[in-house]
């Protein structure tokens, strides 16, 4: 199936109905009519959106949709292809299935995702696979690949999951961080794993190491070697033989915390 | 039945049902790969010992391992799924884990798997890693030269152990270069191994002994010594070399098209014979007859 936006939404549009395992199960006619919010009023999808039955079992949405949020929320299966900008929210609380962007997504991306893949191929805003305001945890599992760059407290509290960042970081990249993997290509704020508990986090951009962290070694992680090949089989990331290849400067974190997390920082 | 001037019996090779895991063992270099690839395929050639049946199945270039560095591809075979099991967390335990710069993967889908890497990890002593790479896990324990790297699980798979044949030769010095010929030839075919020494037994066993303790013995009838003595020899006259050739593999495929390569290449002059060993069809669940081998 295929949503084309064919209107502006004025104000943010709440699209938490759209998703391969609701859209899949009905016919173009009842997708018209799945209720969504444009602002605090409840429209039907068709009103802002163009229903293509193509028999695809893949759902593409279609448009610049950067006031569309919650596209993706509780997706537990299948796959979404969203092709231009899309707002805040994406992939809420999704447990599994794949979401692939071919474009920038907005601030909070999957918060409190716990399972399934997103990819995005441009750049992201902030707070993406953060924990929500007050929240210990944050996401608790899955795969979120950006190709370009993302803006401040990437991963915040997360636990379990990987991030990818194919450019830049803003500040506090794993602040709080539970467990789990940030791996960074590109530069990197300041206070980088602030407050970390345990999990990894790999810099390429040689970052401002905190004096709460200690330095343990220089070695060559052969998991990297592993993350680095799955990456160039199935991104657009672009990765030196130079990292494959190359040693990492291990650090040890945060002391404030429980010191168990590790900072992997390429060595030039 | 013949191949050239050997003539081929007309039996079956009697093969059990068995469990394999197959294990991608890593390393900075071919050096080191090789190194933990024969520690852990040693005292590994029969069930009835050692409690698994082990070798290596290929040499695999950098581009075929899952880190981008030499490697090896071992089977293991066990009689049943927990035992297979148990017997890769010894072995990668003690003989993998303990070679410099190694790391240890599942060489089959996760299907049917068990726990080898999630067990070892305890050695970490609480200092161990766990990272997941497109769904699946792996550790990474601390060790003196870095980190050890091994996934959580291994896929198994059920597949056929014991297939045989036996070379009967006119003289030591043919029959041996029948046999050493024959199991370089067999080695090219992918997902089988032969455990025992370079690939041969000169040691068959039958099961039984007249010793009550004992569960298997020589298997008398094809030692060439004591067919003077014995009114059961399966040994003709002209014979006085015999070596046996054992096949474990991935599927009955595999060892079909094996056994079929090596009894072709092993019809050399001086083999009088070449015949298989079975128990009439009572113990195994698979039975390779020599007559198609020979199309």
């Amino acid at each position: 199936m295929k949503l084309k936006l064919h209107t502006q939404p004025d104000v943010p549009f709440e699209a938490e109905s759209i998703t391969p395992g609701v859209v899949n199960k009905l016919k173009a006619k009842e997708i018209e009519r799945l209720k969504l919010f444009h602002g605090n009023r409840e429209v039907n999808l068709a009103d802002f959106f163009s229903v293509i039955d193509n028999k695809s079992e893949i759902l593409e949405v279609e448009g610049d949709m950067h006031r569309v949020k919650y596209l993706g929320t509780n997706m537990s299966s299948g796959e979404m292809q969203i092709n231009g900008d899309v707002g805040p929210h994406l992939g809420s609380a999704m447990t599994g299935g794949f979401i692939k962007v071919n474009g920038n997504t907005g601030d909070w991306i999957v918060p409190a995702m716990t399972g399934g893949r997103v990819h995005i191929t441009g750049n992201s805003g902030h707070c993406i696979a953060s924990a929500y305001r007050g929240a210990s945890i944050g996401v608790a599992g899955g795969e979120v690949i950006i190709e370009g760059n993302v803006k401040n407290e990437l991963g915040h509290a997360m636990s379990n999951a990987t991030i990818i960042v194919g450019g830049k970081c803003g500040d506090f990249t794993g602040v709080n961080m539970n467990s789990g993997t940030i791996l960074a290509f590109g530069e990197m704020g300041t206070r980088t794993g602030a407050g970390m508990k345990r999990g990894t986090i790999i810099c390429m951009d040689q970052p401002e190491v905190l004096p709460t962290f200690s330095y343990d070694c220089k070695y060559s992680p052969v998991y990297l070697k592993l993350l680095f090949k799955y990456l160039k089989d199935n991104t657009a990331i672009k990765i030196d033989d130079k990292y494959i290849d190359g040693a990492f400067h291990r650090w040890s974190g945060d002391a404030v915390e429980m010191n168990r997390g590790e900072l992997l920082v390429f060595s030039a | 039945m013949k191949i050239n001037s050997t003539q081929i019996i007309d039996t079956y090779a009697e093969a059990f049902s068995m469990w394999s895991a197959k294990v991608i063992i890593t390393a900075e270099s071919d050096y080191w790969a090789l190194g933990a690839a024969q520690a852990m395929t040693g005292f590994a050639t029969s069930v009835i010992g050692c409690k698994c049946e082990a070798g290596i199945d290929e040499k695999l270039s950098a581009d075929q391992t899952p880190d981008g560095r030499p490697g090896y591809s071992i089977l293991v075979f066990t009689m049943d799924k927990e035992g297979l099991g148990k017997r890769l967390i010894e072995r990668i335990g003690q003989c993998v884990m303990t070679c410099p710069t190694t790391a240890c993967f599942s060489g089959f889908d996760l299907e049917d798997s068990v726990n080898v890497g999630g067990a070892l990890r305890y050695f970490g002593d609480g200092y161990q890693l766990s990272k997941k790479i497109n769904n699946e896990r792996f550790w990474r324990i601390p060790v003196f030269d870095g980190e050890f790297l091994i996934s959580e699980k291994f896929g198994v798979k059920k597949s056929v152990g014991g297939g045989n044949f036996y070379i009967l030769g006119e003289d030591s010095k043919s029959t041996l270069k029948a046999v050493t010929d024959c199991v370089q030839k067999m080695r090219e075919v992918a997902n089988i191994i032969l455990p025992f020494p370079n690939g041969v037994v000169r040691s068959g066993s039958k099961v039984g002994s007249k010793y009550k303790a004992l569960i298997a013995s020589t298997n008398h009838i094809y030692c060439p010594t004591i067919k003077g003595m014995i009114d059961d020899s399966a040994i003709p006259e002209n014979i006085n070399s015999c070596y046996e050739v054992v096949i474990d593999g991935v599927s009955e495929a595999d060892v079909f098209e094996a056994m079929k390569i090596g009894i072709q290449e092993s019809a050399q002059e001086g083999v009088a014979q070449i015949t298989a060993g079975n128990f009439g069809g009572k113990l195994g669940q698979y039975k390779f007859f020599l007559k198609d081998m020979i199309k």
